[in-house]
């Protein structure tokens, strides 16, 4: 720490008492769901951080002075993936309490760890939850609920949000309390997790579920696996081969293509 | 069916629609409640057909599997769903034939509606200003101000939006399901019937895209 962070430090004489409660960061929690409310392009999620942190600034600085000054310093940019952020309140918290406790944490330090935190843990958050959580919650809600089809119709949604949200919450949860007792230590314990096995696994789940599915489809479908044979194929080559070809665009040929050969007697 | 057509009934299922997608915009982002698979089948469901509401669920959700909400996503799933179920139930001809119209009618809109976030995220940096200007004046039920703000804004933009979408979208689904003679009518319901697997093939591409140890481990030289 140079000479700067020393007399940027908190922990003058009577703060020692002063900590977080269980309550605050439950409130932090709750209030981290309305992070996106005010996403902007300018600065995108500050004012969210800010509005989620609030419990906890106004435990640690009850003079409203020095926490206005606090809170306006936390209306930087700020920007990550909405599930991963609370890993971000947790760490930031918990520095907040050192701050003003021991003195033992510079505010340049909090707000660098909040800054270099956020770019990692949004990639981190885009490929578990967006990128392999979602589509294989869906696949597997739909597996699943296939048998109960025809019984109880909302029972594929339910379960889908069930899988999803049941890893959410636990993130969630786990991110603003562990990040506040962890601090910066949170880093190097979701480094030994090693997500990326985990997500490749979650991906070939992912295919064999859906092989499985698909399968069942093509023999069901009306005009025969001959017909599937030609479609499944030929989708496949183009959504895994080619980059301008979308599912948008595969959806309007095939319309297209079995209304022209209905019109044209071929099927 | 047709008693569907009220008013009422589509201003119901607006609010509904505008609660749901505050989920993509405003609150969670990850609660997945604003999700073509949930708020497809709630439609059908509150409609009186929710196994159509299931399919067009399951195909709207797997068919752009691809389309993540991170960046300057291109379209709006949610809403394609939600609006495709609508305009298929309260068409004059309910089935396989009105659902294809209406998915492809619904692609178009779901762009459209992000072209209308980004202009509220446009929007959205009066906040900045207007928190800052506010905590500097020690006046810090600001924050809870603009929240109430923030999320009526969103609230009111995807509902208008919604809401506006089905009168139009209806009436097009309608029109072009009354000139489409019996042969395009019989193409586009197999179209309906393929269209599953489309959904389900796009997975399969997905998941094989991004399983990077696949082949190293199904063919066990290629490990050496």
């Amino acid at each position: 720490m140079n000479n700067r962070d020393v007399s940027d430090c908190g922990g003058p004489s009577g703060r020692e008492n002063r900590s977080v409660r269980l309550v605050d960061l439950a409130r932090v929690l709750v209030r981290a769901f309305l992070i996106q409310a005010w996403w902007n392009f300018h600065r995108m999620q500050n004012v969210g951080f800010l509005f989620s942190l609030w419990p906890v600034l106004k435990r640690l600085y009850p003079d409203k002075r020095e926490r206005r000054d606090v809170a306006f310093r936390h209306l930087e940019f700020f920007n990550t993936h909405p599930c991963m952020a609370n890993v971000v309140l947790g760490v930031v918290a918990g520095l907040e309490q050192e701050h003003v406790r021991r003195g033992a944490v510079s505010r340049d330090q909090i707000h660098s760890v909040k800054e270099y935190m956020a770019g990692p843990l949004a990639a981190l958050g885009d490929t578990i939850f967006w990128a392999a959580w979602r589509p294989f919650s869906a696949i597997l809600a739909v597996a699943i609920g296939w048998h109960f089809v025809g019984k109880e119709w909302l029972f594929i949604p339910l379960l889908f949000l069930l899988i999803y949200n049941g890893l959410n919450f636990f993130m969630r949860y786990w991110g603003v309390f562990h990040g506040f007792y962890l601090k910066v230590q949170v880093i190097p314990f979701l480094v030994r997790l090693n997500v990326q096995s985990v997500v490749q696994w979650v991906y070939l789940l992912g295919i064999g579920l859906t092989v499985g599915a698909l399968m069942t489809l093509c023999l069901r479908f009306e005009k025969g696996l001959l017909w599937s044979g030609i479609f499944v194929p030929v989708s496949l080559f183009f959504l895994i081969f080619t980059k301008k070809v979308t599912s948008s665009h595969l959806l309007y040929i095939w319309v297209i293509g079995f209304v022209l050969l209905s019109v044209a007697g071929v099927i | 069916m047709m008693s569907t057509f009220f008013l009422g009934g589509w201003l119901k299922l607006s609010l509904i629609y505008a609660v749901l997608s505050l989920d993509q915009c405003a609150w969670g982002q990850g609660l997945v409640v604003s999700r073509p698979l949930v708020v497809a089948p709630l439609m059908g469901w509150l409609l009186g057909n929710p196994a159509l509401g299931l399919l067009v669920g399951v195909i709207a959700e797997l068919l752009w599997v691809r389309v993540i909400p991170v960046g300057e996503w291109p379209m709006d799933t949610a809403i394609i769903g939600g609006l495709a179920i609508v305009w298929s139930l309260c068409s004059i001809k309910p089935g396989l034939e009105s659902l294809v119209i209406s998915l492809m009618l619904s692609v178009p809109v779901g762009i459209l509606s992000r072209y209308g976030d980004i202009w509220v995220r446009r929007q959205n940096r009066w906040f900045n200003y207007w928190v800052s200007k506010n905590l500097v004046a020690g006046r810090e039920s600001i924050l809870t101000k603009a929240l109430g703000v923030s999320l009526l804004i969103w609230f009111v933009k995807n509902f208008v939006f919604y809401f506006v979408m089905v009168i139009v979208g209806t009436a097009l689904v309608n029109v072009a399901l009354s000139h489409c003679p019996a042969t395009v009518l019989r193409g586009l319901k197999l179209a309906g019937l393929a269209i599953p697997i489309l959904a389900f093939t796009a997975v399969l591409a997905y998941f094989l895209k991004r399983e990077k140890n696949l082949f190293s481990w199904t063919i066990p030289f290629l490990r050496q």
